[in-house]
């Protein structure tokens, strides 16, 4: 997400200390004894004086300049910087001081500053006879080097560089409390939702050679893979993992080509593939960590190799790595918030194995107080919702809606996060479907959590909630009431986008209830066939005994066609 | 600050490609700093005026040696001599950052030519005589099918702009001329729409000696997706090598290239590519400095701003001067930066010898700096070799796109007198990076010869 600029929020003027300061006075110099075009690249340790030079050039703009920012919208506009150039009025009184600046993460600064500065190469001439203004290129205090890497005419014309150190000790606080890093937000909601942007960043660095930037670019192809992996895209997401191995490799980052590899496990993980996934993780992941003597990694490794046996329902040998393995690395390291998710992990194995009593108990006391302790809100409204689950599995819906509405909307609200308020609302329509309340939970799926979800191109969740309306509409006996076709439509739609998003579980959850519906209404053959793909789904995730109750059931409606 | 320290410093900004009758230009060539013996400018203009057919002829140069200003000055010396001169901005038809095909240079040279004619040659156009545009879309249709996907194709009046815009438009264009086996109608379409300009241009000017294009900025192709780098490449050669009989259009024209081709041997028919060198300040032999070249950079400096006005003993510019390495707007840059610091310290002009001197030596260390981050340890094995040779190696097709890209950065200069030579940046030359290799390689290279 944007970071908003400290300015507006921080009336006080941040000292530049004695150089920056200087730089300063001299970049103002320049501004207002200049005439037409002049080209001025900045670079600046932190973002906080950069947002400073901006807003003092923005308040108090040298005479005979106008000042001009570039629009505030990260990373993504910066590609576009050459035409705002070319299209700025020329009549405008006086010389005008174009600023162009956006944060957002290193590496996609990076991809976005490179494109951005092979185009104004290309369009330098156009520049310099359409835009008799100042213009002032910000950013991270590598921008004027890559400019000189990626664009030779560009920097032929510079007029003058200057670089910005971090911002002064404050006297009496030691550092400046307004530091912060580049990498100062979470990636905005449309980057999650265009892993082509990632990709075309990354393609921007590629074949370059100045130090750094093949690893930057790996990162950035970590991000597209992530970015795809969430838009259910499992082949694309494994091909940039896949890149971002290689690119890694060929900078000898054995670190990261671990790091790359566990991506494609988990990839693997999510599409049911969990003995490949499994194999990634003992064979290619923990060695490195191993070697490197990184017993943090290898811990949460490990838990990742939990979490597959749990998944496949070998939960003995997962609660004996999350109590063996990984507790007592993070007690050892002192990290109370490791301790807590994995204690939370073990009361997930403990529930699902029907120890809910030792799992609630978990929850509320070496978890929940945690969280609170460490101010993590989010988390400890997570850690509620767990409590909830257990509650409601246990039948006692009043104190588990109390707890989603209380406990955990709020927090959702409160920090904006659309996604986890739209979950939460479909935990809340499942208990008031157990409760019978079928309307008005099929109202919360479709009005409060759908719109959510396909703004979000969340597929998963789409999927998620065409299943859940379905069993409302079944429940509420749908069948018999004119709702059969719109039943299976819903069901079929869930039962499609699961097996576009390659989910294993998925598909062999709701296949039999599909196959089942589809059967009632004569179309024995795609029933058939449905449970078939439901079967062998349970049967890639190892889960035998599920299995063998569909083939079950496929005879049965064999049995009955006749 | 004051007028007279304001109106210098701006006079020092940087000015795009000055007219060949500009009050600012100095001629170089003609006071003998690039060569006495080579003026690529009365090369070029040369062959021109004593062909008997027309020309092609390449040109390159360091970027901001004066490409454009010495363009100029040769379209001036043709216009003088009645030729009609287009002169063409490649980046006003192209897009310079997808790799090229030699129906794009021609549709450069095309669109340039035609414009002119449209806008000074309108009373020499004949009744059915149709714009390169017109003949464009004559030859696609309004619309045509690519792979089961119908394209309309845009009208005549937004058509270069879109092509130039829309890299898939064009693409799928060529891909639909190639399957048709027709991409060659295209570039036939070039030569035969300048086969009809050619009169039109005569009618209009009865008695010119002839049309001459200039195609500048050519030379700044290169992608911005760096995947493409070596596809850029072998499209540049394609055009100049494989295709270049498509380039042997109907009238002159002068192409400026990427430097690295003038490492290139080319075959019958094309010159090596003339090559711009930098103003030369000292002799390649013995190291001592050459005065005229010093005068010549003088020159520069005093007919932007009256001298004794500014400075009270302009000697001390000498240094700044021979840090230049004899390129313009290095020098530019540097007095611009020694100008803002007289300023910022409330010096009045005329400054005087010991603020100037220690406001030279400030910018130099400066520019030193700036110099030495950029390079990388890789490039500094070449860089050592050229200190020592004063030459570049000319060994393999790699190496030559590693010294241009040193060229691009000013790393490496070049230098004209009876011969083409090469050297450091005297700002590269100092800097820590680059003193530290030199020391090393003069160390290996004593311990070899114990």
């Amino acid at each position: 997400m944007e970071r908003k600029p400290s300015s507006k929020s921080d009336p006080q003027p941040l000292a530049l200390g004695r150089d920056g300061e200087a730089q300063f006075e001299r970049l103002r110099a320049c501004l207002e004894v200049g005439r037409g075009f002049e080209l001025f690249f900045c670079g600046f340790e932190t973002p906080n004086v950069m947002d400073e030079v901006r807003r003092r050039l923005a308040t108090a703009p040298p005479p005979g300049n106008e000042f001009e920012a570039l629009p505030p919208a990260g990373p993504a506009v910066l590609p576009t910087l050459a035409e705002h150039l070319t299209a700025l009025s020329r009549n405008a009184a006086g010389r005008k001081i174009v600023f162009a600046s956006t944060l957002g993460w290193e590496e996609d600064l990076k991809g976005a500053w490179a494109q951005a500065l092979r185009r104004l190469n290309e369009r330098r001439n156009a520049i310099i006879r359409d835009c008799p203004n100042a213009v002032v290129l910000a950013g991270p205090s590598w921008l004027p080097w890559l400019a000189h890497d990626v664009a030779p005419d560009l920097w032929s014309v510079r007029t003058a560089i200057f670089t910005f150190p971090g911002p002064a000790p404050l006297p009496g606080r030691g550092t400046s409390s307004q530091i912060e890093q580049w990498r100062s937000g979470l990636p905005m909601a449309h980057e999650l939702e265009a892993p082509v942007y990632y990709e075309e960043l990354a393609a921007a660095l590629e074949g370059s050679r100045r130090p750094g930037e093949q690893e930057t670019r790996g990162r950035l192809l970590l991000r597209a893979s992530a970015a795809w992996k969430l838009g259910g895209s499992y082949d694309p997401a494994l091909q940039a993992a896949t890149k971002a191995a290689e690119a890694f490799a060929a900078s000898d980052d054995e670190r990261m080509v671990a790091v790359s590899r566990g991506y494609i496990a988990d990839i693997l993980q999510q599409r049911g593939e969990t003995d490949e996934a499994l194999r990634i993780r003992r064979e290619e992941e923990l060695p490195v960590y191993e070697r490197l003597g990184d017993v943090r990694e290898r811990a949460v490794t490990m838990g990742k190799i939990a979490d597959i046996l749990q998944q496949r329902g070998e939960t003995d040998e997962a609660l004996r790595i999350r109590r063996e393995e990984e507790l007592p690395v993070y007690e050892r390291l002192g990290d109370v918030r490791s301790r807590a998710v994995t204690m939370g992990q073990i009361a997930d194995i403990l529930q699902q194995r029907g120890e809910t009593d030792e799992a609630l108990r978990t929850w509320r006391e070496e978890v929940v107080p945690v969280m609170q302790r460490l101010g993590d809100v989010r988390n400890a409204a997570v850690a509620m919702g767990k409590i909830a689950n257990i509650l409601e599995q246990r039948g006692e819906t009043d104190e588990a809606l109390r707890i989603r509405r209380e406990e955990q909307l709020p927090v959702y609200e409160r920090l904006g996060d659309v996604r986890e308020r739209a979950v939460t609302m479909g935990k809340i329509a499942d208990i008031l479907e157990q409760r019978g309340e079928t309307d008005e939970a099929l109202r919360i799926h479709i009005e409060e959590r759908l719109p959510v979800a396909e703004r979000m191109g969340d597929v998963e969740s789409i999927a998620h909630i065409r299943f859940c309306c379905a069993q409302i509409r079944l429940q509420r006996g749908g069948l018999e009431k004119g709702e059969r076709q719109t039943v299976v439509n819903e069901l079929a739609e869930s039962f499609a986008l699961l097996k576009r998003l390659q989910r294993a579980n998925g598909v062999a959850a709701v296949g039999p209830l599909l196959g089942q519906c589809l059967a009632a209404v004569g179309e024995v053959d795609e029933a058939l066939a449905v449970l078939d793909e439901s079967a062998d789904a349970f049967e890639r995730l190892k889960l035998l005994d599920q299995a063998g109750q569909v083939r079950e059931l496929q005879k049965v409606i064999r049995e009955r066609a006749g | 600050m004051g007028d007279i320290l304001r109106d210098a410093l701006n006079a020092c900004s940087f000015q795009s490609g000055l007219e060949a009758d500009d009050p600012w230009r100095v001629d170089l060539h003609a006071l003998g700093v690039r060569g006495r013996d080579f003026d690529p400018m009365i090369r070029l203009q040369t062959v021109i005026q004593t062909a008997d057919k027309p020309t092609q002829q390449l040109f390159s140069g360091f970027i901001g040696s004066g490409k454009s200003t010495e363009l100029k000055r040769l379209a001036a010396n043709l216009r003088n001599d009645d030729y009609t001169v287009v002169f063409v901005d490649s980046e006003d038809y192209l897009n310079l950052n997808v790799p090229p095909r030699v129906n794009d240079l021609l549709a450069t040279v095309a669109a340039g030519v035609d414009k002119f004619i449209q806008e000074d040659c309108r009373n020499g156009i004949a009744g059915p005589f149709k714009s390169y545009w017109e003949r464009f879309r004559g030859l696609i249709g309004s619309g045509i099918e690519v792979e089961g996907l119908a394209i309309s194709v845009p009208a005549v009046g937004e058509l270069g702009l879109k092509l130039k815009q829309d890299v898939t438009l064009k693409a799928r264009i060529y891909s639909y001329l190639e399957r048709s086996g027709r991409l060659s109608d295209l570039a036939q379409a070039c030569h035969d729409f300048l086969g009809e300009v050619i009169p039109v241009i005569a009618n209009a000017r009865p008695d010119h000696k002839g049309l001459v294009v200039i195609i500048d900025t050519f030379e700044k192709v290169r992608p911005t997706d760096l995947r493409q780098t070596e596809e850029v490449r072998q499209a540049v050669e394609t055009i100049f090598i494989r295709d270049w009989k498509w380039l042997q259009l109907p009238c002159h024209v002068v192409y400026t290239v990427p430097s690295w081709l003038t490492f290139y041997e080319f075959g019958t028919g094309v010159d090596r590519v003339c090559i711009l060198p930098m103003c030369r300040l000292m002799d390649r032999k013995t190291g001592k400095p050459v005065p005229a070249g010093f005068a010549a950079m003088r020159e520069i400096i005093e007919k932007r701003m009256p001298m004794d006005q500014v400075f009270s003993d302009a000697g001390t510019l000498d240094t700044l001067i021979e840090a230049s390495g004899g390129y313009p707007r290095d020098l530019l840059r540097m007095m611009r930066e020694v100008l803002l610091s007289a300023a910022m310290k409330k010096i009045s002009p005329p400054i005087p010898p010991d603020i100037l001197t220690q406001l030279v030596e400030e910018v130099i260390r400066d520019q030193v700096r700036v110099y030495d981050k950029p390079i990388y340890d890789d490039d500094l094995p070449l860089l050592v070799e050229v200190a020592r040779a004063r030459d570049v190696p000319r060994a393999t097709r790699t190496q030559a796109f590693r010294l241009a890209e040193l060229f691009d950065h000013h790393f490496v200069l070049g230098y004209r007198n009876g011969e083409e030579w090469y050297d450091l940046h005297p700002l590269v030359r100092r800097s820590p990076k680059v003193q530290a290799a030199l020391k090393q390689a003069h160390g290996k290279k004593a311990k070899q010869q114990e």
